[in-house]
């Protein structure tokens, strides 16, 4: 067996796969609690709940917004993600090695649909990479880990992309490895990372609801913390 | 760090003074084979790596005494003492642990009257007991500065010792670079026991550069130790000049390291995946390449933390480099396993514990630390806030817990489902290490051969006229594209012979699915499988077989094999009978002929 | 309208900032002053959890910079929404988690600087907390509450714009009990001319109750409607006049501005407390709220979270008029106002999706040439003096030339007559706006028009 292949199944990847796993749901975990927390010390406990669970779902699927602001790096964002998602679950050789790994595995998208979408999502990445170095606001906001995201991301489709085409000049086990390496390192971040936004998304709205509900007495508690029981002026 | 923590640490410290003391009667009582750990087949053992240790920390001594006197970079000078004293502790703790380490710890005066100059042992005696007088010399006028030696007499020999310093220092800085390369040079005699990853012909010069690094390092983290002990600021200025020049040394170190295992071919063992490569790497990228590079940074040098973190892992590095030659890496070779035993511990931990107390003792009564300087931590203004929540008590606890938990899991969940680490057998085999000479230890049980690879290319060369049929005798068969595939890499089984036909590389080569009628005719069985010859035209059948077999046969059949035919006819040919003796490749066993595979 | 914040009595030389600087407490190292109330912010509020979710799932995508009208006009990359919730995430990172902490000593030392505390003063109060961002963050944060916790966090740690300071001190503490420092005389002197100007230009006998026992509604307007905006009161009176229900000013406290919102939850909930409690005093049964956004929406949002048992229901005024026009209590003369209205939602009350319909279904009902702004409703632009800049006078330029660019624009481009709006901050900002870019129109409230419309 290749050493990339050895990898996928060996240990490292498991220890991997569980960081991703169960990193994961740690956050939605402590996330759920913190959130529930709040709602029980908010003065008012009544939220609107259909309508921050319309808001959320309409941003998992915002076709009729998205153009409404910066349109050519929305879509390739929303593209992207889509192509991404698709590309990295139901890709047949992902699936077997999953299967191998943990036990079971799904249905798998057809092979030249899942290059196309690759190829969508290294335009889309790409494109996400050059809005961040060449638009002002975006170059001014971005993080040193943006980029390196990006960049860890255009790694593994492009070596994932290349590997199994017939004019890749690069030896196919080297380039694999590289693959694989990269996407361990994705799954590896992801806990500690803004891509953690793939399991926290439809909290975050709920979220930001609850926290404009106060807790009563909490700002007369700051007070108490900080200037004691006699407080102090207005 | 307040009065009552400082009394608990030092009764601490003298509770394991106290327990080494008993331990060191025990161990005189009882005798060294009873008292320790340590055997005739491993005499090595955690005093040897805790000297090493002690010995490499010390080299802040010889590297702060160059740099004032040598060098005259006078801005140094407020932490030279603090330098020579832990250097003086340092070999100190040597030569105490020495005593116990001896079998005749009454003969420790021997190399002085009994001469014998081919021994590295000699050299490192005479250096330890040299260099050690000439740290109390250098040290000595701190202590008769005190009140207590205002005579006369103690004043005169002061300032005898300071018009000496000079020559002293350079004795010093001499004494103890021979003795850092000679406690190096003490490997050298016996390779095979040493594991190749950290074996090298150069660990004379890797124990020097990496003593100046380590010592360096030492005083950085000696200065934010005496920072938080004695609250008082420390000269950071000077430590963080130490932290800038200290990528000089160890990278020097690391150099010389990496390439000397590259240029002798070791160097893809790191890559093994066993835990001896795991620590290798470790030593390398964690506490090497990484504190290079976080110190290159002036923001991270600059930074309290950065520089503690950098000089920490540099120190853990160059320690763990020691332990590993000496303990961790050796190789069990006797197959005799090694543990320490209680005594011997609590001897090698009560050294440096008697040594940090005559440490404090000393800072606290001698003009050690210098002219009393500005704390800076006084006045730093943040301090940790991130304990700041409503959270409940049970989310806190979860949050951390869970933390380490998905850690915990993570770790442990592979280890349980036994996951294959390579897809060989029980009985993969250990791929033969190097070039020039091959060590082959296909089992992996540590008793090697060592195959003059190049003598034999170029023995094979002459006779044979050609380098290829040279080759060609061994590497009888090789990878497509590959000109000498190695033995293990179809001999993949220790005991038994395996198929090195493989099915799928056949199948996708061919094309695919449509390929089957390329070799099966009829049915898609075995049976009914064209022969391997067809193909390819230099898999002829051999001796004795009627096509060829693409069984290959066992990693130790093929070697023996393979040698053996050779040798013992030329054992007749050349009448050298001892060419087909066992001992011939397997030479461990005969310690006289240990000499003979000296580099 | 603030009390105190006269821009030519104080110098301009004394804030670094482009608003006057209130004290607040002991002075000291700013910066631990900051943490402390960072701090004891999220050991004792709700906020903790939001803080920490943002700061793993901000992607800083830079989507909310389009949305942003101040950063459209000002081009400041400080005024990037998620630059300005980046400023406060870092320093929550930095100094609050584990491995930031971590880090932050290791890669950059101490990070919490003076500029950094004056760049996150100056960027908290540039920002006009009108949420447009909010709705184009394709992740879902919330940087207007980011800007509300990072004012909070500013004013306990002492700085807060005098302007709104001092005009809570007199709210709280003072004689007169709320912010324009009207003394209750006065209050009822004013009342007294409106019913007689009632009684004048309309005709009609509507009477402006105060303290009376048992009331359907107590009435907070924004207090500064008393002084400056008569139509707007008149307006009000008479629809709940005409609609015979029982309503009651508290003599007590009469001031629905809170501007605890703006700055600062511990005054943000003892004006809540205030306000209810005078409320309870005469017994009503509904807080009825005038035309105020922030007004609207503090009593909306925070009666039921800090009044507990006591809580009441909050009407908004605009909901009761309407309601009144559809059961046609209200006979309104569709041929009064000739000219072009236009509708400037304020965000209190229009982002969150809350008053959309009723003000337009209001003025529709009797206007004929009435027009949308583009954008409109949930997404319209800010007047440019959200979240009580409109009250410090000394950022009239910032609103002006920055902040309320777009919104010029904008009311340039409808080519209305008049605006009606039902917000006391938005109707000074707007009239402002329409003298300093000398736009052909009128700045009214929603009930002036329907004052103007009513027939009796």
């Amino acid at each position: 067996m290749p050493t990339w292949l050895l990898l996928a199944k060996g240990p490292a990847f498991y220890f991997i796969l569980v960081v991703f796993v169960v990193g994961l749901l740690r956050l939605v975990v402590l996330t759920v609690w913190d959130i529930a927390a709040a709602i029980r010390r908010a003065g008012d406990q009544r939220l609107p709940y259909g309508q921050v669970v319309r808001q959320t779902l309409s941003w998992i699927f915002p076709f009729h917004k998205l153009h409404r602001l910066r349109g050519f790096y929305s879509y390739a964002s929303y593209g992207f993600h889509i192509a991404f998602l698709l590309t990295a679950l139901f890709l047949r050789n992902h699936l077997d090695i999953l299967r191998d790994d943990i036990g079971f595995s799904w249905w798998a998208i057809s092979k030249p649909i899942l290059d196309v979408l690759t190829l969508a999502s290294i335009v889309g990445a790409a494109i996400l990479l050059f809005t961040r170095l060449y638009r002002a606001d975006s170059r001014h906001l971005s993080r040193l880990s943006d980029y390196l995201l990006l960049i860890l991301l255009l790694n593994i489709f492009v070596s994932g992309y290349v590997a199994g085409r017939a004019w890749n000049p690069i030896p196919y086990d080297g380039l694999m490895l590289f693959h694989t390496l990269n996407g361990m390192g994705l799954l590896l971040v992801s806990p500690f990372s803004k891509v953690a936004h793939c399991v926290l998304y439809p909290l975050i709205r709920l979220g930001s609801e609850v926290s404009w509900h106060l807790s009563p007495r909490g700002g007369r508690d700051v007070i108490e913390t900080l200037h004691g029981l006699e407080g102090r002026k207005i | 760090m307040n009065n009552m923590l400082r009394t608990w640490i030092k009764d601490g410290l003298w509770a394991i003074v106290f327990a080494a003391v008993v331990a060191a009667v025990i161990r005189f009582v009882v005798g060294l084979g009873a008292g320790s750990g340590l055997n005739d087949a491993t005499p090595w053992g955690m005093w040897i790596a805790f000297k090493l240790g002690f010995v490499a920390l010390a080299g802040g001594g010889f590297t702060l005494a160059a740099v004032v006197y040598i060098f005259h970079l006078e801005r140094f000078r407020p932490i030279l003492r603090r330098a020579i004293l832990m250097a003086l502790l340092g070999y100190g703790s040597f030569i105490v642990s020495l005593i116990f380490d001896l079998g005749l710890p009454w003969h420790i005066y021997m190399p002085i009257i009994s001469w014998q100059h081919h021994s590295v042992m000699f050299e490192i005696a005479w250096c330890v007991m040299l260099y050690f007088s000439v740290l109390v010399l250098e040290f000595s006028p701190v202590i008769l500065e005190h009140p207590l030696f205002k005579h006369k007499f103690f004043q005169v020999i002061l300032h005898g010792l300071h018009k000496a310093i000079l020559p002293l220092v350079i004795l010093g800085i001499v004494l103890s670079t021979l003795h850092q390369s000679s406690l190096g040079a003490l490997f050298l005699i016996m390779p095979h026991r040493v594991h190749p990853l950290w074996y090298s012909p150069w660990l004379p010069y890797l124990f020097f550069t990496s003593a100046i690094a380590a010592g360096m390092m030492a005083l950085v983290v000696e200065g934010f130790l005496v920072e938080r002990w004695f609250k008082r600021g420390m000269h950071f200025d000077l430590l963080e000049r130490l932290g800038a020049w200290v990528p000089l040394p160890l990278g020097l170190y690391l150099l010389l390291r990496l390439s000397d295992l590259f240029l002798r071919g070791v160097l893809p063992g790191a890559l093994d995946g066993s835990w001896q490569s795991i620590l290798f790497l470790t030593e390398i990228l964690v506490c090497g390449i990484l504190p290079i590079g976080l110190l290159a940074i002036k923001k991270v040098r600059e930074s309290r933390e950065g520089l503690l973190t950098s000089a920490i892992l540099i120190i853990a590095g160059i320690l763990s480099q020691r332990m590993s030659l000496s303990m961790f890496a050796m190789r069990q070779s006797t197959g005799l396993d090694y543990s320490p035993s209680l005594a011997e511990t609590l001897i090698a931990f009560g050294i440096p514990a008697a040594a940090l107390l005559i440490y404090l003792f000393f800072a606290e009564n001698l003009a050690l630390l210098g002219d009393e300087i500005p704390n800076p931590q006084a006045t730093a203004k943040l301090r940790p806030l991130w304990m700041f929540s409503q959270d409940t008590p049970g989310r806190i606890i979860f949050a951390r817990r869970s933390g380490l938990a998905t850690f915990a899991i993570a770790l442990i969940l592979p280890a349980m489902l036994n996951l294959p680490i390579s897809d060989t057998s029980a009985n993969a085999v250990q791929p033969a290490i190097g070039w020039e000479t091959l060590r082959i230890d296909g089992n992996q049980t540590g008793y090697i051969v060592d195959f003059p690879h190049v003598e034999h290319q170029e023995r094979l060369t002459e006779q044979l006229g050609s380098k290829e049929s040279a080759c060609a005798t061994c590497h009888h068969l090789n990878y497509p594209d590959d000109e000498a595939t190695s033995c293990s890499q179809c001999h993949t089984d220790y005991y038994q012979p395996i198929s090195i036909f493989n099915h799928t590389v056949h199948q996708k080569s061919l094309g695919g699915n449509v390929s089957c009628v390329e070799c099966h005719e009829t049915e898609h069985v075995r049976q009914s499988a064209a022969i391997c010859q067809d193909c390819h035209e230099t898999m002829t059948a051999q001796e004795g077989e009627s096509v060829f077999n693409p069984f290959a046969s066992s990693y130790k059949d093929a070697l023996h094999r393979r040698c053996l035919n050779c040798h013992e006819q030329k054992a007749v040919e050349l009448d050298k009978p001892e060419l087909a003796l066992c001992s011939t490749c397997h030479t461990y066993y005969e310690s006289d002929q240990l000499q003979t595979n000296l580099p | 309208m603030a009390v105190s914040s006269d821009p030519k009595n104080s110098s301009k030389s004394e804030s670094p900032y482009f608003y006057h600087v209130e004290p607040i407490g002991e002075t000291g190292d700013r910066a631990e002053k900051f943490l402390k109330a960072f701090a004891a912010i999220l050991q004792n509020s709700n906020y903790r959890f939001i803080v920490e979710l943002f700061s793993i799932t901000s992607a800083k995508c830079g989507r909310c910079s389009a949305s942003c009208q101040v950063y459209q006009a000002s081009g400041e990359p400080r005024d990037i929404p998620c630059h300005r919730t980046h400023l406060l995430l870092d320093v929550y990172r930095q100094y609050f988690t584990p491995g930031g902490q971590f880090l932050t000593r290791i890669l950059e030392g101490e990070s919490l600087s003076e500029d950094k505390i004056d760049d996150m003063a100056e960027c908290f109060y540039r920002c006009l907390a009108c949420r447009r961002c909010t709705l184009e963050c394709p992740m879902g944060l919330d940087h207007g509450l980011i800007t509300h916790l990072g004012r909070y966090i500013l004013s306990e740690a002492g700085i807060a714009p005098k302007g709104l300071v001092v005009s809570v001190r007199e709210q709280l503490e003072g004689a007169s009990g709320n912010t324009s420092a009207i003394p209750l005389p006065a209050l009822l002197d004013n009342l007294e001319f409106l019913q007689d100007e009632l009684r004048d230009t309309k005709g009609i006998e509507v009477k402006f109750p105060v303290d009376q026992q048992d009331a359907e509604y107590i009435f907070y307007p924004a207090v500064s409607d008393y002084l400056m905006e008569a139509d707007t009161l008149m307006g009000n009176a008479a629809v709940l006049h005409a609609t015979g229900t029982t309503w009651t000013i508290g003599s007590q406290y009469f001031d629905g501005i809170n501007y605890g919102l703006f700055y600062n939850d511990w005054v943000l909930e003892r004006i809540i407390e205030k306000l209810v409690g005078e409320a309870h005093r005469l017994n009503a049964r509904k807080v009825l709220v005038g035309e105020c956004g922030h007004a609207a929406r503090t009593a909306r949002q925070f009666i039921p979270a800090f009044a507990g048992d006591k809580s009441l229901p909050v009407v908004s005024v605009l909901d009761l008029t309407n309601k009144a026009i559809k059961e046609g209590k209200l006979k309104l003369n569709p041929n009064t106002i000739t000219e072009r209205v236009t509708y400037h939602d304020p965000c209190n009350i229009a982002r969150s999706g809350w008053l959309l319909d009723p003000p337009r279904q209001i003025l529709k009902s009797f206007v004929k040439d009435f027009v949308e702004l583009t954008p409109h409703g949930k997404a319209n632009y800010c007047c440019g003096g959200g979240s009580g800049l409109v009250s410090l006078d000394e950022t009239y330029e910032f609103r002006m030339k920055i902040s309320g660019k777009s919104k010029a624009e904008q009311l340039r481009a409808c080519g209305a007559q008049i605006v009606a709006t039902p917000c006391a901050n938005c109707k000074k900002q707007l009239r402002e706006l329409v003298d300093f870019y000398k736009l052909p129109m009128q700045v009214v409230g929603v009930h002036d028009l329907v004052l103007r419309a009513m027939e009796f």
